[in-house]
């Protein structure tokens, strides 16, 4: 298991959603970090993955001080 | 850049602003003055040195030395500090504040993020935690239009992701329909925006219980970090707190400011607000 996941919302097959929401169905506690990734950057989509099981949510486009920042926030640096 | 055109320019932050800008950090000039050379319609620093010379305006010539200020700035910097200032300082400050009143003061703050990300933690902590004293921020920034971005509580896609967690934003910011991001009223009335040049007396602003100048005399001469601290220290009540960035000190500077015991990196006032002076 990783200790980190950087997830996109739209992704084949199953998306970012159903997999956060699944990952922590079947690994109880707050482990690994999940970091959403997406372009879906409105209020009712970053407060669906945040209420999902997400720990931060990026919004797309980013640059390099964001992904520290958000790592930051959750702990991975 | 020719060499005495950067001289000039760097002769007019120095006497501004205070800012000491050295020759190997030219390409400054260029990123911070390129707005005013768009609307001034001139191609370079060359043709924007020229104006000035042939028609002295001090009034270019301010906005000049402002636009040549650091704007970096993020919301939570230096997050510990921010945490120790509210959890810690404003709850003690509640208990002895006579007329139920806590005010703070953000100096050389930029576009705000640092005095939203106290009225953030504030809002947090709930009146309760503060005895329900009223707690005022103000924010100051030499630059009129950095100012104005500060007052407008609007932040752009890139500028509210660094170091706002995704649950604050939400919490405290409605996304527009521009993408931007503005922040609620809860937390902006909790602020004001100032216009204001650290080289000059701050008498108008009043006193203040926590004084906030981080980051900002780092990149100043020895005689306008002086300057600056003078007229910080000179707006500190008595028993408040003078808090600078990591690596800025007073020591050896201001006479009458002396590394506060209960917090590092912070100063108290140990003489009267008008005895305070240059350090032998």
């Amino acid at each position: 298991m990783p200790d980190a996941i950087l997830l996109d919302w739209s992704m084949p097959i199953m998306n970012g959603l159903d997999f956060v929401r699944a990952l922590r169905r079947e690994h109880e506690g707050r482990k690994p970090v999940v970091v959403f990734c997406s372009t879906e950057n409105d209020a009712e989509h970053i407060g669906e993955a945040l209420r999902s099981g997400a720990n931060e949510f990026i919004m797309k486009p980013f640059d390099a001080d964001i992904i520290e920042s958000k790592f930051a926030e959750v702990g991975l640096i | 850049m020719e060499e005495t055109v950067f001289r000039e320019i760097a002769e007019l932050a120095r006497k501004g602003s205070g800012q000491h800008i050295p020759p190997a950090k030219s390409y400054l000039v260029d990123a911070r003055l390129s707005s005013i050379l768009r609307r001034e319609g001139l191609s370079s620093i060359e043709d924007l040195v020229a104006i000035l010379t042939a028609r002295p305006d001090s009034k270019l010539s301010t906005e000049i030395a402002a636009a040549l200020t650091s704007k970096r700035t993020r919301f939570f910097s230096d997050r510990g500090t921010l945490e120790r200032v509210v959890k810690l300082v404003l709850p003690e400050l509640a208990k002895r504040a006579h007329d139920g009143r806590i005010r703070i003061w953000c100096a050389g703050g930029s576009t705000g993020q640092e005095a939203l990300s106290l009225a953030i933690l504030i809002h947090e902590m709930g009146k309760k935690a503060f005895e329900d004293a009223q707690i005022e921020i103000v924010t100051t920034d030499i630059c009129e239009r950095t100012s104005a971005s500060a007052r407008s509580g609007i932040f752009g896609h890139f500028e509210i992701q660094k170091g706002l967690s995704a649950r604050r934003m939400l919490a405290h910011f409605t996304r527009l329909d521009t993408s931007e991001w503005q922040v609620s009223h809860a937390i902006a009335s909790q602020i004001g925006v100032r216009t204001h040049n650290l080289m000059q007396s701050a008498e108008g602003l009043g006193m203040f219980d926590v004084i906030l100048c981080r980051n900002v005399v780092t990149d100043m001469t020895k005689e306008a970090r002086i300057k600056a601290l003078l007229n910080a220290g000179r707006q500190l009540s008595e028993r408040g707190l003078l808090v600078l960035g990591e690596g800025e000190s007073a020591a050896g500077l201001i006479a009458g400011l002396e590394p506060s015991r209960a917090f590092r990196g912070g100063y108290n006032r140990n003489v009267d607000a008008r005895d305070l002076t240059v350090a032998a």
